[in-house]
């Protein structure tokens, strides 16, 4: 806590601010791309979406006022960043959000950077269909193993709703995996 | 009752390779439990993210950012130039010529009218001098001229 206090300080601070976000990048890049990936999908995208983040982070740190943790902050940005990038995306090239999603999760079959057996592409496929919220919620605790606490700090969701959306995105991925397995 | 201290339990049992601690390092546990299965990134690109690509976004974004406020306010300044040259030139074009004017430019030499022209300008009402000049007119005109009634009757 100590630390994640200095850094903050440091990032405000002009003199030791290239510095600071050297750490800051070098600390928080790989989580926060995995972060981005596993909702957009496809590598460019996340690389772009990426690099905003850490734009609005550099931008934004002095208005942070340390009223939650710098890394749920900063979670918090790039689930923004995230989201709104694939509502354009949908906007521009898609009928639907649904459809732009169904598409993504498809088109990992011919993504170079993806090299998942078919079942992890129908995984993928069942995950797109999720509601947006039940969909961040599986990623975060399911994958992430993130804290219910965090997760509602980042999405800003009660902690009450979002086991609730836990446990119903969990039911339906068991649920379509097992009519997989049936076939 | 058998109390639970008369059970000899061996807390030191479970035992783990030598120096295992030491080779686990926390980096490697997150990102094994970050990066989902399947999905790859290019190689060394992690590395090859650094902070100067970031801060090389920021300037691109800040010029883009002029760039748009510069057209926009261009954009808008040029609406403004128009309304106000098209003000102009509406109350620069309406038919409130003074006299002045109208004899300049008919001492221009400008306008050439035929006799069809002219003919077409006035009517037969304009011909009749009787709407011009009245008798009583010409009854003064000839009191207050010069010639001799009796002159003018013998001739």
């Amino acid at each position: 806590m100590k630390s994640e206090l200095k850094l903050i300080a440091d990032l405000k601070d002009k003199s030791t601010q290239d510095h600071a976000f050297e750490k800051l990048l070098n600390q928080y890049k790989q989580p926060l791309y995995w972060h981005i990936r596993k909702i957009v999908l496809n590598h460019d995208d996340a690389d772009d979406v990426l690099q905003n983040t850490f734009v609005k982070i550099f931008r934004g740190i002095k208005k942070f006022k340390g009223d939650s943790k710098l890394y749920t902050w900063m979670y918090r940005i790039a689930t923004n960043e995230s989201l709104n990038f694939l509502k354009l995306k949908a906007k521009k090239y898609f009928h639907s959000s649904e459809e732009m999603m169904k598409t993504l999760a498809n088109n990992l079959k011919e993504d170079p950077y993806f090299n998942g057996d078919e079942l992890q592409i129908k995984l993928q496929i069942i995950i797109s269909k999720l509601p947006e919220k039940q969909k961040l919620v599986f990623q975060m605790k399911y994958e992430q193993n993130m804290k219910f606490k965090d997760i509602s700090e980042i999405l800003g969701t009660s902690v009450g709703a979002l086991k609730a959306s836990y446990h119903i995105a969990v039911k339906k991925i068991k649920n379509e995996i097992g009519k997989i397995q049936t076939f | 009752m058998i109390s639970n201290k008369n059970i000899l339990i061996n807390k030191k049992r479970f035992k783990i390779p030598e120096g295992y601690f030491n080779s686990v390092k926390s980096s490697s546990i997150k990102t094994t439990l970050l990066k989902p299965k399947g999905f790859q990134v290019p190689v060394k690109y992690f590395e090859n993210l650094d902070k100067q690509q970031i801060f090389n976004r920021t300037y691109i974004n800040k010029v883009k950012y002029i760039k748009y406020n510069f057209y926009r306010v261009t954009a808008i300044a040029a609406m403004f130039i128009g309304i106000i040259f098209l003000s102009n030139y509406f109350d620069n074009n309406n038919n409130d010529f003074n006299s002045d004017e109208i004899i300049y430019y008919v001492n221009q030499d400008i306008l050439f009218l035929e006799d069809t022209p002219y003919i077409e300008m006035l009517d037969s009402y304009d011909f009749n001098y009787k709407n011009l000049i009245s008798e009583a007119d010409i009854e003064n005109y000839f009191i207050e001229s010069s010639f001799d009634l009796k002159n003018l009757i013998f001739e």
